[in-house]
Order: C-alpha cells, then structure tokens, then sequence
C-alpha cells in the first residue's frame, strides 16, 4: 500500500521549479507553437512519417503537490504539564520532475508549527500530540533521483506500515518520529526495487536498499537550524557508511475471495553500530491489511454510497533497542475503519513493550478514534480523541484537522506549451 | 488561544501563497456551482452542432483543431475544437461509405484521431491512434465502412497520449453516426432524433484549461457546448435521445424529472430488452440510446447528480445540463402511439465453447508517483504487451486493485461482458466500455476474428487523467499465417515511426514505480 505520509517534494525546489516555468514556455512559446502550416492539398495524405515534436510535449514533466493540515488540538496529562488547545500548521510538498522515461527526481520538504515538549517537561515521552522531536519549521525530507528501479539520495525506507491508516492528526507525527515509532527517517542511500511480472496474486516487489543517516546540509532546517549530524552524535543509523540494510518484501492487492484485497508486508533491517552504542540495532516487522467492499457496485460509488470496512494488523520489533545490548522494544498496532461514501470512522490501538538486562519492562499503549469526512472540495475534516500511556505518564488528547491536497502541477511539461 | 509559533509566520504565508494562491478556486467547489444554472436560464434551443452528411459513398471533410476563445454559455473559456464548434461537429455515414478525414493540427502540440467504437483497420491512414500529427501538420484518415458494420452513435476524439485528458477536456471531441439504428428498432424511426454530446471543461478564472483540471477545481458540464440548453417536445411525445459522453473524466448520473428514460441502446448498439429506470449512468466514452415520453405541459430539469468514483476519485458537483420544455403545439399533426420496440436483426452473443485464451488485466495505481498501470507497468508505445493472433475468442479478466472507479476500453472490437464480481451477466449487446468496481473483476469475452482489425492498437482505462499517466497497453492482433511482426518493426505499420514519436512525450516507458 502507497504509505499515504510519505509526501514529497521541496518547497524550496518547488519555486525553483515554479519559478524556471515560465522561462520555459517562453522558449517554447518561439519555437513552432500555434504557427501552423498552410493546409496540405487535396490528395496529399501528409507525411508517412509520424509527428515531428521540436519541443512540444516532451521531457521533462513537472509535478508539484501539497498536502496541509490545519489542527486545533490539545492535550491533558494528569499531574503534569498540558498542552493547548492551540493552532498548527502542517504541510508536505512532494516535487517530481521526470526527465525520461526512467529518469528523474524526487523531493519531499516539511512544514511544522508544533514544538515538541521541552526536554524538562514530565510529558516528554507522551509522543501524541508532539512535534516528533524537532523544532518548529521547515526541512527536506527526501531527495533523490530515480533512475529506473533504482533510488539514490535521501529518502524515507519503505519499513512497515505502522499508522499509514490512521486518519488521526498526529498520525504523520508517529511514521516521522524513529525513536516513538519505526520509521527509517532521515536516511541517505541506495535501493534497488524489483516488481515480479505475474500479477495474478496482486502486485508482488522486493526492494533492497543501504543506507546511513543524512550528515549532509540536507538536514539542516529552516528558520530554526538544526544544524549538521556529526558521527560522534551516534543514534540509529549514524554509521560512516551505508551500511545499514534493508530489504523488504510487499504485496499488494492480492484477491483473497468476496473481492477483498489483501496488502502485506515482511520486512527487516539490520543496522550498523554507531558512536556510543553497546550493538546494533535489528528491526523486523510483518503485518498487513485487508480491504473489504461491503457496497461495491458501480451505481453506489457513483451514487457516493461505496462502503468499504478495512482491518489491519501488523508487529514490529526492534532488537537492541537504542543500541543496548538485549533491549527489545516490540510493537503490535490493530486498526478497524468502516468507510461509506465521504464518511470514516477509524479505530486504533497500538501497544509497546521494552524490555531488556537491567530494565524494568515499560508496557506502553495508545488508543485512538476518529471520525472523518470528505467535502466536496476534497478536504478531509477529522475529529479525533486518543488516550496514550508511556510508562507511568498518560494523556488525553482531543483535536481537529483539516487536510486539503494542493496539486500545483501533474506531470506537467516544462517545455512547450498546451493549446 | 491561537498561537503562530514565533518564525512560522513568514513560512505559513509562503505555503498560503504558493499552495492556495497558485490553486485559487479550490475551494470553489464548497460554493454553489456557477454552472448549476437554474430553469429560468434555459431560453436557447438544443441545437446540433454542425453536420456532414456523406455522399454517393463517401464523406470527406477537413477539420481543423485549432485552439482558442470559445463561448460556452455565459463562460468564455479558451479551449481547443474542431473548426471552433466546442459542442463537436457531427459525421453522418452509412454502412459502406468510406470517411476520408483531413486534419489540420494548429495546436501548438501534436494531436491526431481516434475513431471510437468503430470496427476498422488500425492501420495506416486509418483508425491509427499510435500516429501523431505533428503542429502545423496535416493527416488524411481514410476509414471504409464495412456493408455490415453495426450503425449506431459513435464518437471521434483525440487521441494524443499524454495529452489526451487535456485536448479532449479543450474541446477535441465530435460525434459519428453510422445511420440504421432506427431501422434496427422500427418503432424509433418516426421519433424526433436528439443528439446530445456531454462534454466538461475546467476553467480556471481566466477561462483558461486548469493546470490540474479536477472536479475540484469546478468543471462545466455542457450539452452540444451549450449550458441549459432547452428541448422541446410536446405533451405525449417519445423522443430518441442519442447521448454520448464525450469527456476526459466525467461521470454522468442523469435524471430527468417526473420521467423515466427508456434505454434501448448502448454502446451504438441495440440492447436485447429496453429497460426503464429513473437514472441513467454514463462513464467517460459510453453513448447511451434512450427514448422519453413527455408528460404533461411543463418544464422538467434534466440533471447530472453529484456524483463519486470513489476513496481515491473524484467528486463532481450537480448541475441541471439542460431543461425539458413540455409545449402544446396546436398545429402540429396529431402524435402517433410508439410501436412496440421490437427489433430486426438481434445481435447474438459471441461463442463461449472454444476460448483460445484467458488474460488477466489488472488496473493499478499509486497515489504518491501519480502513476496509474496496467500489469503493474505503465504505457510504452515501443512496447506490444499483448500478441494475438486473428481468430482468437479470448476472455479476459479485468480487475480494478485501487480504489476508484476504471472503465476498460479496446480498440478496434467490441466485446461482451461475461460477468461482474463473479456474477453471470445475461447477453444484453455488446460493447466497447465496461466498468470496473472497486476491487472487482468483470470477464469480457472477446473475438477476434474480424480481418479488419489486423495490427496494433490500443486498450485502456478511458478516464483519460488515467489513461495519460500510463494505464494503458498495446495489442497487436496478426494474421497467423505470417506471424506477428517484429517487436522493433512498428513502422512496418504505415504511418508509424517510434523514433519520431519518442519526441512526442507521450511514452512514459515501462516504469515501475515502488510503493511504499
């Protein structure tokens, strides 16, 4: 399944690419555009040869899109701190510009407004609700160019599939955040994908990717500078080299009777061992999720009545958790969603465990539910409450969230001009 | 208490301008549709756009596509059309004549012709939607209608891969008739003929073609390129409605009010039993054949619901598409009662004992690459998926894994449907459209044996946003004595020539995309 959080592309990139579109159509716009031939003569069939395109219509194409969130959201912890309500903005600007057929490349650059919790304040570790761990601001997410079935350059690892159904606000805040969810972020490497030719059990791949984290400027965020990642930081995946290792097995769509469609996935990664660490890290996960049409026909989706209930499930582990020796962190997320026409209802639960030498096991849980609809204008609006344990600390949080897309461009050409 | 944090104000105003001031009128969809006119506004007759007739055997025409300003109604959009008739001239042929087609591209971009629906050569100066005709350029199609071929409401349209959603959407699009259905169903033949091309165009507030022409970015809905068009009949009258879908996205869901509409056809050909129902549903490409029985004198909207393909479609906002005026006419002659609607000549439905071969076609897409697929690649002009050789009755299994609506076309043949979701389809006519739900399968059998249709040419999801972005797949049908042609000898095709074509932007090769 398309991770849904994985939204792309550079706002900065965008208006550059915004910005070098006019220029192009302008070159375009001297060339042959809109000064047409006199009509061939009677019997003249025109040229056997097919369409000469100085030009017009070729490469490269132009995408652009972003997906805002506006949330009023607050939190209320006992015995501690609480937190709004207040107003944040969130966006995630994909950018794609494909130079050939197999060329091109890739950008995701995120906008917040939301903090997380000072270091001092008891509820650090409540993650709903938080800014997943960096300031307030803008950074580059992704960047990298795709060259066929292969990636190069910073992108986020196709590792599980934890929350990607969420439809609650702090959703994307969960896959983007490493250390509270398992999520590869962050990360500058390789993948090679390959997608099996029989499709008969649905869409099958296998990608395989090395990678390390991103010490490049990439990392650095706009207005409030993170700075540069140094090797002597340590933390997940902070190795001098690529040599953290990923593969991944997905199916999707795979028919498994009364035209439900089953998508699963197994995956592993085996981290390198970085500054500081006692060993490295293996992450594993498995899990999955099945779609099942309840009204289905094509007069009720067009009548706005299609029904859909999906369950999912999926478990996660992390072994050496934070690089201490026989530390496990283990992860089990359970997610039941009744869609019907511009309606979602979501529920979802996820329970951690860490254990380890030396440790005293912390059992963590999660607990949300959202409902949603959809306008016409296709503008999500969501209403979600959850409730969060992390050790001896819990809240309760309550907001709603407006999504909207922004589609600027959809492969458009950057050179030449439409009619 | 709203707070901005401190340094996100500069950041929030940069997306507000970049997102929302670049995309004004998303939102215009939360505001009434401007053209979701009321009754009153219906003041012009429905009006056939212009007409050729062909004659002693043979039809030849130029057009000329050519963009520009355009009036649909109150709206002044700059489209494209040709010979500037946006509601699409008419071509009216009868079996065995020969269409001979000269188009002038004006476009600053290549375009060409698609013949849709009909069963002629794809080859040549025929029905070769892989030919492209460059700007400035000109192509002659030469299509001879076969004796026998079906009669019924077919359509022409561009076909420019890439571009296909936006030239059609500016305008690109007309309508054929192969004459003789009415003498198919004799009880139509003494009915006032009613020919209705539905096209859609979104404008954004320069009336240009929006940069993402998405229902949520308002669309228009128009009738022959009129906006609440009025049509006339009389108390009691039955009318043959011949609609068409002509749009790159739309989904039509009609209803007309205190009526029925009676369908006796779809897809150009007669169904084996007229069904009556409140609305009728037409996907992009589908043509629907209908018959209405005025009531009483009135005035009755004929409306395009709100209408949904989908999680992962679109939404189109209503519009009443025109207005049904109920009109004594006192010096009209006395109306005749409509016959029973028997017809000549039933179609039989294509054999299912010898199937030489079952195919799995299956629609995909990813949200996140905007890529749509088939078989999990996308369209690759230099490449043949699918070799069959002449003869053939095939069924084919078509499967929608996303989760919006597809609506499955092929060239060149028409096909019948076998079942949807696993449930038997009794023979009801063939066709060349089919829609897919969400997660579901429908079986077409095929046959093709038809000599016709000797070479390559296309199948496709006729949502043509799909369609540009890759959902789309090359068939070539050859003559088994020869074998089929070599997979780098397209342009042993006359008129074909990759290499050229490469410059046209419109293969985006077999790309994968991952989902992740």
């Amino acid at each position: 399944m398309p991770r849904i959080n994985r939204v792309a592309a550079g706002l900065a990139a965008g208006l550059l690419a915004v910005g070098a579109l006019p220029a192009s159509a302008q070159d375009a716009g001297t060339g042959k555009g809109g000064d047409a031939k006199p009509a061939a003569k009677a019997g003249d069939k025109g040229s056997e040869k097919g369409a000469e395109m100085p030009s017009v219509g070729g490469w490269p194409k132009i995408s652009f899109d972003t997906v805002a969130s506006l949330e009023y959201a607050g939190l209320r912890a006992p015995g501690g701190r609480n937190r709004g309500p207040d107003v944040n903005l969130r966006s995630d600007s994909t950018f794609l510009a494909e130079f050939n057929d197999t060329l091109s490349l890739d950008g995701l650059f995120q906008v917040k407004s939301r903090s997380p919790f000072d270091p001092a304040d008891p509820n650090k570790d409540l993650f709903i609700n938080q800014g997943a761990a960096r300031r307030e601001g803008g950074k580059m997410k992704e960047l990298y160019i795709r060259y066929g079935d292969w990636r190069f350059g910073k992108f986020v690892q196709d590792f599980g599939r934890a929350y990607a159904m969420l439809a609650t606000p702090y959703a994307d805040d969960l896959v983007a955040e490493p250390e509270e969810g398992y999520e590869p972020s962050d990360m500058i490497g390789v993948e090679r994908l390959h997608v099996f030719d029989n499709e008969n059990g649905g869409w099958r791949q296998i990608s395989v990717s090395a990678f390390m984290v991103d010490r490049t400027f990439l990392h650095r965020s706009w207005p409030y500078d993170e700075g540069m990642i140094r090797l002597q930081d340590g933390g997940i995946g902070n190795t001098r080299w690529p040599e953290n290792i990923m593969a991944t097995y997905d199916v999707l769509n795979h028919p498994v009777g009364h035209w439900a469609h089953l998508n699963y996935q197994a995956s592993v990664v085996r981290w390198g061992r970085t500054y500081g660490s006692e060993a490295s890290e293996w992450w594993t996960t498995l899990g999955g999720d099945l779609s099942i049409p309840l009204d289905g026909s094509v007069a009720s989706t067009l009548s706005g009545r299609y029904t859909q209930a999906k369950v999912y499930l999926e478990a996660a582990r992390r072994d050496n958790f934070n690089g201490f020796s026989g530390r496990t962190r283990t992860y089990l997320t359970a997610s039941a969603q009744w869609m019907r026409g511009p309606l979602t209802l979501d529920l979802t639960t996820t329970q951690r465990w860490t254990t380890g030498p030396a440790f005293a096991k912390q059992s963590d849980a999660l607990y949300t539910a959202s409902v949603g609809w959809t306008l016409p204008s296709q503008t999500i609006a969501a209403l979600a409450v959850g409730q969060e344990r992390v050790a001896d600390r819990s809240g309760v949080y309550a907001g709603l969230r407006l999504t909207q897309t922004f589609t600027l461009c959809s492969k458009c050409i950057a050179k030449g001009r439409y009619f | 208490m709203f707070r901005v944090p401190h340094g996100l104000a500069a950041a929030a105003a940069a997306f507000v301008l970049m997102a929302g001031g670049a995309r004004a009128g998303q939102f215009d969809s939360l505001l009434p549709n401007p053209a979701d006119l009321p009754p009153s506004a219906a003041t012009q007759p429905l009006q056939t756009p212009v007409e050729y007739r062909s004659q002693n055997g043979v039809l030849a025409v130029t057009l000329e596509a050519r963009g520009g300003p355009l009036q649909v109604g109150k709206f002044t959009i700059e489209g494209a059309a040709y010979d500037g008739v946006y509601g699409g001239p008419v071509l009216r042929l009868k079996p065995g004549d020969t269409l001979r087609l000269k188009l002038v591209n004006h476009l600053p971009q290549a375009t060409n012709i698609h013949f849709h629906g009909l069963d002629v050569s794809p080859q040549g100066h025929g029905d070769n939607a892989m030919h492209m005709v460059a700007p400035g350029d000109t192509w002659d199609y030469e299509i001879p209608i076969s004796k026998n071929h079906p009669p019924g409401v077919y359509w022409f349209h561009t076909h420019a891969h890439s571009f296909a959603e936006r030239q059609l959407m500016g305008g690109l699009s007309g309508t054929l008739v192969i004459e003789g259905f009415q003498d198919q169903i004799p009880a139509t033949k003494p009915l006032r003929e009613r020919l209705m091309a539905l096209k859609e165009f979104s404008p954004d507030r320069g009336g240009h073609l929006n940069a993402v022409p998405k229902p949520n970015n308002v669309v228009i809905k128009s009738v022959n390129g009129q906006l609440m068009p009025r049509i006339d009949i009389r108390p009691g009258e039955t009318q043959l409605w011949r609609l068409s879908d002509q749009t790159a996205n739309t989904y039509f869901r009609l209803s007309l009010k205190g009526h029925r509409f009676t369908v006796i056809g779809r897809d150009s050909h007669p169904i084996a039993k007229p069904e009556t129902a409140e609305q009728i549903i037409l996907g992009p490409a589908q043509r629907m054949d209908v018959l209405v029985t005025a009531a009483g004198a009135g005035d009755y909207p004929l409306r395009a619901e709100k209408t949904s393909t989908g999680p992962a479609g679109d939404m189109f906002s209503a519009q009443n598409l025109g207005l049904m005026a109920v009109r004594e006419d006192a010096a009209a002659p006395p109306l005749a009662p409509l016959q029973a609607l028997t017809q000549v000549g039933v179609q039989s439905p294509i054999p299912g004992d010898r199937i030489d071969a079952r195919r799995l076609v299956s629609f995909s897409e990813d949200p996140v690459t905007g890529l749509f697929f088939i078989n999990h690649v996308t369209f690759d002009h230099e490449r043949v998926d699918v070799k069959v050789p002449l003869g053939n009755i095939e069924e084919w299994t078509i499967r929608n894994a996303s989760d919006e609506l597809h609506i499955f076309h092929i060239h060149q043949v028409a096909f019948q449907v076998v079942s949807v979701n696993g449930k038997p389809v009794p023979f009801d006519g063939i066709q060349d459209t089919v829609n897919v739900p969400i997660h579901g399968e429908v079986v077409v059998r095929i046959a093709f044996t038809d000599p016709t249709i000797v070479g390559r040419f296309m199948f496709h999801c006729h949502i043509l946003e799909h369609e540009d972005k890759g959902m789309m797949q090359q068939i070539e049908v050859y003559d088994p004595k020869t074998g089929p042609m070599k997979d780098d000898d397209g342009g042993a095709m006359p008129g074909m020539d990759h290499a050229k074509m490469s410059m046209v932007g419109g293969g985006m090769g077999d790309m994968h995309a991952a989902h992740q």
